[in-house]
């Protein structure tokens, strides 16, 4: 089953978004060709449930995760001290995007370890929060993308 | 990531190119229109670029855009001992066939703020081969951003 919308392409490749109430809700499907942005739009998040999303998305095997949202000096963070200590079989490439920074900025200048290149299928945006914030980023990501 | 000195000109600009971004007697330059927040980006922007046609001859990332010395030393070496990444390069020419140079220009300032990000936390980190993995990937891009803005011969407007 879908659980994820299309919402356009950049530089000829799919954006797709996936809406989460919270972080342990979230269900990502097959990663492996994926660039992931994940935006935290609830500054009440947990470490401990923000530490088992990202090894939840690690055992998917995408090509980059970036942080983005609320807490994000906390939440890049955590995402660089879990993919520290757990086994991945390839390389992940790691970002985030602060307040100062636009939307845009995660598709310009985020790209795969150079061995995985060949793997890159898409982008695909996790928005944790509610509905106000998944339609917020939903707007960003149709100004940002064609 | 804004410290408290702050770059006035670059020697390797011409008079013009200082006076767009820094001003002059006569009007302000854009670093003075930017929000405060932006004015590391900016200038640590406008040093790439100012470099990129002599890369690995000096230094040029200078104290007001990274939290240290130490850390604008270690992005300049990272920069110089990368490698070109062929697959970024070819990416790159779909991105400016699509969206023009300022994408360009827009992601060498990201991927240079991604790479003094990861620089600066990977001591911190018990277990660094993740991040350094990152590091070196980052580095390769900014370098083959920077050569790519110099085949294509662009410029900032």
């Amino acid at each position: 089953m879908t659980n994820y919308e299309d919402v356009g392409v950049y530089v000829g490749l799919p954006v797709r978004l996936q809406g989460a109430n919270n972080l342990t809700e979230v269900l990502p499907k097959n990663l492996s060709g994926a660039i992931v942005l994940l935006w935290l739009g609830d500054s009440s998040w947990k470490t401990r449930d923000l530490k088992a999303m990202i090894i939840r998305l690690a055992e998917k095997k995408p090509l980059a995760i970036v942080v983005a949202g609320e807490r994000t000096n906390e939440s890049f963070e955590v995402l660089l001290e879990t993919l520290s200590v757990i086994e991945t079989p390839d390389h992940i490439m790691t970002g985030v995007i602060h307040h100062d920074d636009s939307i845009s900025d995660f598709f310009v200048a985020t790209f795969p370890d150079q061995l995985r290149f060949d793997d890159w299928q898409e982008y695909f945006v996790i928005a944790v929060g509610n509905q106000d914030l998944q339609q917020q980023i939903r707007d960003l990501l149709n100004k940002a993308v064609k | 990531l804004i410290g408290t000195y702050q770059r006035i000109s670059f020697d390797d600009l011409s008079d013009r190119a200082n006076a767009v971004i820094f001003g002059n007697q006569n009007t302000a330059g854009l670093v003075d229109r930017a929000p405060v927040a932006g004015k590391a980006a900016l200038i640590l922007w406008g040093g790439s670029v100012a470099v990129g046609a002599t890369v690995g001859a000096g230094a040029y990332y200078g104290p007001a855009i990274v939290e240290s010395a130490q850390i604008a030393s270690r992005m300049e070496q990272a920069v110089a001992e990368a490698e070109i990444n062929p697959r970024t390069y070819a990416q790159l020419e779909k991105q400016f066939a699509e969206n023009r140079a300022k994408s360009i220009f827009k992601a060498l300032r990201s991927s240079e703020k991604t790479l003094a990000e990861h620089i600066g936390k990977v001591d911190k980190l018990q277990y660094k081969s993740q991040v350094e993995g990152t590091i070196r990937n980052v580095a390769g891009n900014v370098k083959t951003i920077i050569k790519f803005i110099q085949d294509k011969g662009l410029t900032w407007k």
